[in-house]
Formats: C-alpha cells, structure tokens, sequence
C-alpha cells in the first residue's frame, strides 16, 4: 500500500514536535552547564555552614569542654576509647627500666592509657602485662629488658605524685572574688563536683576538697568557707584537680 | 593555586564546601520567648527537623552520619527526659520553657561546630568552633563505643529490646550512672566505669552551657 510522502512524513515526526525539538535544542544552548549550578549536590566535598551570627560561648575557658574536647585515645583496661584527658598516660622507658604513670599527658617515652579509676585500676590489674603499651608487649622488648614491675607500687606512687602535685598547686593558688569556680572543703556534702547559682543568676561550677585530707590546712587557711578562682587562669590545674577527684572517688 | 567556584547555594573551595544560607539549619531566638506562638509539639518537630538537616555537615563518612542519626533520634523517641541528668545531679525536673531553652542552645551548639571559621576574625570565636566540633567528634565516637557489643542489634532502638542490651544500658536506662553491684561481669564494669566518666563530664559540660548533649 502506497502512502503519499507527505502522510508518511507526519506520521514519523509531527511537523510542530519538530519545531518544538529545535526550539529545546536553542534553549539549552544557552544555558549555564549543571556541573556550575548544582555543583554542591555532588562535589562531595566537606559541607559547612557559612554563619555570621554565633556567639561565643566561652569553650576556652570551660573545664569540661576542655577535656571532653581532647583527642580520643584507648584505654587499656576497658578497651574503649575516651577522650585523652579523662585517661590516664602511663610512660615506659625501657632504658631507665621505669614504669610511671602520670596525670599529665606528654609525648615522653612509650606510653598507653588506662582508666582514671583508683578502685578499677586496683582491681583488673594484676600482671604489667595487662596495662603496658601494645606495641611494646608485641616487640618483645619488654622480656629482653628483664624489666620486672610491681603494679600496685606504680598505682599508689601515682596516687601519691598526683595529690602531692594538685594540694602544692592549690596552696599557691591566688583567690579572686570575681572568679567563676569556687573551692570548697565540706565534708557533709557527697558530691564532688555541683553546681550553684551566684547572685548574679549564673551558674558557678564548685569542687568539694573533702576527699583530699591534705587540704583540710589549706581550709583552715581561708578567711571564709570557700574561695573563688577564675578559671581562665587555672586551666590546667583545674583539669588535674578534677581528674584527681574522680580518681579516688568511691563509687 | 587554590580554585573556588560560586553557585547560587554554595562556595565550594579546594577542600570544603561552604553553604551560604543558613535559615534551613538554625532558629531564630524568639522562638523561645513566653508569648511566642509556636506550641510544644512543634518546636520539637521544628528542632529535630534541623537537627537531621545538619546530619551530611556532621561528617562525609557514612558510619559517623548513621551514629548522628541514631543518636538523635534516640534522644528525642526513647530516652527519658532529665532522667540522665538527674542521676548526677542532685536536681528536680526541669520545666518546658527550660527545656526548650536547652534543645535550642544544643542545636546552637551543633551549628557552631559544623561553622566555617577560616573567615571569622574573633580568635575566640574560632577556638570556640574548633572546640564544639571536637567535642561532637569525641561525643560521637563514644556513643559508637557504647553500642559496640551490641553487633546485632546495633542500631535499632525498639521498646522492647532484651533487658541486657546496651541500648537500654546506656542510652535508655542509663544503668552504668547508677550505683551497680559488684556481681557484674569484669569486662561490663569496666565499660561502665570508662563510659560514665564521659558521661558525668558531658553533663557537667550540659550544666555549664545550658544544653541537653
């Protein structure tokens, strides 16, 4: 059957869809690439936020933000990783054959990191073998040296540096009324840390000494019940007194 | 030579991209104020709306966007309200108004620390930002270790989940903030001891800010 090429024409492509298809091709033309306009939908680049309104909130100067900002490393003893400043760092060095843990944090010797819980710390480790540095037990170092440690000595001397080094800082410590921590030694109150509200309607931060019977001197020393200390000044101090407290904390 | 390109959204740079508009994310502070219009249940939906439009600026790994999510949601669906604070804090409930003083300064707080802060002048505010991200880093990490035994289980929050799970432990129950007996196995006490002392300090740090992380 013959049709006349005209009909056999529209049939194939309508004459406007035509029109339409070079009218599409003109339009599209003239547009900007989509690699330009939606380029942030799959750049996969990190994506943050362009904000002129924050306001400072002070994290600097904040204890807690301090320590919970710290890089996170692994403990040992509870094999969970926690922010560097709520562990403590226990140094080996081989070459003096020591074995120290410390309350401050440093690049010194080889070292791992293990709960800041006296009563844990007691309790799991018995044996070297369960605190000391991995690599170092992997290496088998640690057999050649003939390194023989005794546990529980390097738990109650770290004890012992650690009150010794926070009651020196304390009794050095300068108050200042305006401060926005305040140190108490009340051996009624159970908490160690709390909180209370100043005249002003802020929250101050207060620590409770009365588990360290070292300080009770420095108590009697004070003109009042408590003393106030700015804490943009004792940051560090602050950090180890706190470390220090949930140390030997009891429950 | 570092390039930079521009799109209506966006300035994207070598390594980061940067979103210029910032409504969808954040609130405006009235919304807090007494004679304010919006209801309870609306702020929160109006909250968790944003929290969830923040998730793909929290990280670009897909692992630490589902702790996000699930961290969240977890918050908001089953934990119960104060009971966290309550067992630290010698405190009696908090009031709505205060409450939703402290969803939207927690939102505030995740705002800032996914905030580009290379072009902000104030050196404390960029220490600020630099901080308030590593916390929520830190803050993730440890909601990923609380949940690490639980390999099956993982990442459903179901109501009626076996009582020894971790969800219930840690995020539900909050048992490791509790007094616990000594019967508990070795490995179990001493997650819970390493988990509450980040706990206990993440509270502090809620006291301090007026935040509910």
């Amino acid at each position: 059957m013959s049709i006349s090429k005209e009909l056999y024409k529209k049939i194939l492509i309508p004459l406007n869809k035509t029109k339409n298809l070079q009218n599409s091709i003109n339009k599209t033309s003239n547009l900007v690439s989509p690699l330009i306009t939606n380029f942030e939908k799959w750049s996969g680049k990190q994506i943050k936020l362009q904000n002129n309104e924050i306001e400072p909130i002070n994290l600097q100067s904040n204890v807690f933000a301090k320590i919970l900002a710290s890089p996170v490393r692994l403990d040992r003893v509870s094999k969970t990783r926690l922010p560097q400043l709520l562990l403590n760092q226990l140094n080996l060095n081989l070459k003096d054959k020591e074995l120290k843990l410390s309350g401050v944090n440093g690049l010194k010797a080889q070292h791992s990191y293990v709960l800041n819980s006296f009563k844990i710390l007691q309790k799991n480790v018995k044996a070297a073998a369960g605190i000391i540095p991995l690599h170092v037990l992997s290496s088998g170092k640690m057999n050649q040296s003939g390194l023989k440690i005794d546990v529980s000595n390097v738990l109650t001397s770290f004890k012992t540096d650690l009150l010794g080094e926070v009651t020196r800082q304390l009794f050095e410590l300068k108050p200042n009324p305006q401060g926005d921590i305040k140190l108490i030694y009340d051996k009624a109150n159970h908490q160690t840390v709390f909180f209370t509200e100043n005249s002003k309607g802020s929250i101050q931060i207060c620590f409770n000494l009365s588990l360290l019977d070292a300080c009770e001197p420095l108590h009697k020393a004070w003109e009042s019940d408590s003393i106030h200390i700015l804490s943009s000044e004792n940051i560090t101090l602050l950090i180890q007194l706190y470390k220090l407290l949930k140390l030997i904390e009891q429950n | 030579m570092s390039r930079v390109i521009e799109t209506s959204k966006a300035i994207i740079k070598d390594n980061v991209q940067i979103l210029k508009h910032i409504e969808k994310f954040t609130l405006p502070r009235s919304i807090l104020d007494s004679n304010s219009t919006i209801e309870y249940g609306t702020f929160i939906k109006v909250t968790y709306r944003r929290f969830m439009r923040l998730q793909p600026l929290v990280s670009r790994r897909v692992m630490v966007r589902d702790t996000y999510t699930n961290y969240i949601r977890c918050k908001y669906r089953y934990e119960p309200v104060g009971l966290k604070r309550s067992l630290t804090l010698d405190e009696p409930s908090i009031s709505q108004s205060e409450l939703k003083e402290q969803i939207y300064n927690s939102l505030q707080f995740i705002v800032q620390a996914v905030t580009y802060s290379e072009n902000i002048s104030s050196v404390t505010l960029r220490r600020d930002i630099t901080l308030a991200r590593q916390i929520l880093k830190n803050l993730l990490t440890v909601e990923y270790e609380k949940l690490k035994g639980d390999s099956e289980k993982k990442w459903q929050y179901k109501e009626n989940q076996p009582t020894n799970s971790n969800v219930i432990d840690f995020n539900i129950e909050f048992n490791h903030l509790k007094p616990f007996n000594s019967k508990l196995p070795k490995d179990k006490e001493n997650k819970f001891v390493a988990i509450r002392s980040f706990d206990e300090c993440l509270i502090y740090l809620n006291k301090t800010l007026k935040t509910i992380l």
